[in-house]
């Protein structure tokens, strides 16, 4: 049901919002702390994890 | 072949593959704002498309290995050959938006030794997912024969999810570039 309710127009658009809002928001706080690049590899690290995992199975 | 040859054989090719690239994004580095900027875009665009689900190319090459570099060969072999030509994920199909930002988001370190070793780390975390994967998805099918419908379908769930992650990534990189840009937060 969850699966089905993020699917549908208003909700996408509301999650791109916020996913931007987020981003920029911790950002700035890393920023402020000198923070920013370790977390952006962190960030690319789980990010490949993530693709890593959801490319389909090979032969 | 134990499970453990079987992901080392993705993750060492990988490994070496993505250190090279950091070589090869090194002249754009000296180039200011670019690397940042361009991140910003494709982040922004693609996150945009895949969560809205109209991204339907797939962003990567369609070769694929060919069968006559497998067939005949012994398994150790086999599994090198697409540990090497699948592991890295530059070739193939990708269906992923997300995996053409990673190259961008290492290159964002100015520091050379820095973005050999995060693009190495890069390199074999997805080559790892991407092996264990391999065998998941096999023991799935080995134990149910429609499973392969539920992987398929499982692509376009993935898609929305790096969909927002790439969304997260152009929020935090517009702030990014801000600040290089002298924004003061």
């Amino acid at each position: 049901m969850i699966e089905t309710g993020v699917m549908i127009r208003p909700v996408r658009v509301f999650l791109i919002g916020s996913m931007l809002a987020i981003g920029f928001g911790v950002a700035m706080l890393l920023l402020h702390q000198s923070d920013f690049m370790l977390a952006l590899i962190i960030f690319a690290i789980s990010l490949a994890a993530l693709i890593g995992a959801g490319k389909l199975s090979s032969p | 072949m134990s499970a453990i040859l079987y992901i080392a054989a993705y993750v060492f090719p990988a490994a070496i593959a993505w250190a090279l690239l950091a070589f090869v994004f090194r002249p754009l580095q000296t180039i200011p704002f670019l690397l940042p900027l361009l991140a910003l875009a494709y982040a922004l665009w693609y996150g945009l498309r895949e969560t809205l689900g109209i991204q339907r190319q797939l962003l990567g090459l369609i070769w694929q290995v060919p069968s006559g570099w497998i067939k005949g060969r012994p398994a150790m072999i086999q599994t090198l050959i697409w540990g090497t030509t699948l592991g890295p994920g530059f070739v193939t199909k990708n269906p992923y938006a997300g995996m053409w930002l990673l190259p961008l988001l290492v290159a964002l370190n100015h520091n050379l030794l820095t973005t050999i070793i995060v693009a190495m780390a890069v390199g074999s975390v997805h080559a790892g997912a991407r092996a264990i994967g391999v065998l998941r998805n096999r023991r799935c099918i080995e134990m149910d024969v429609s499973a392969h419908l539920r992987i398929m379908s499982a692509v376009s769930r993935w898609q929305y999810i790096d969909g927002l992650a790439l969304l997260l990534a152009a929020g935090a990189l517009g702030a990014y570039a801000l600040s290089l840009l002298g924004a003061h937060f």
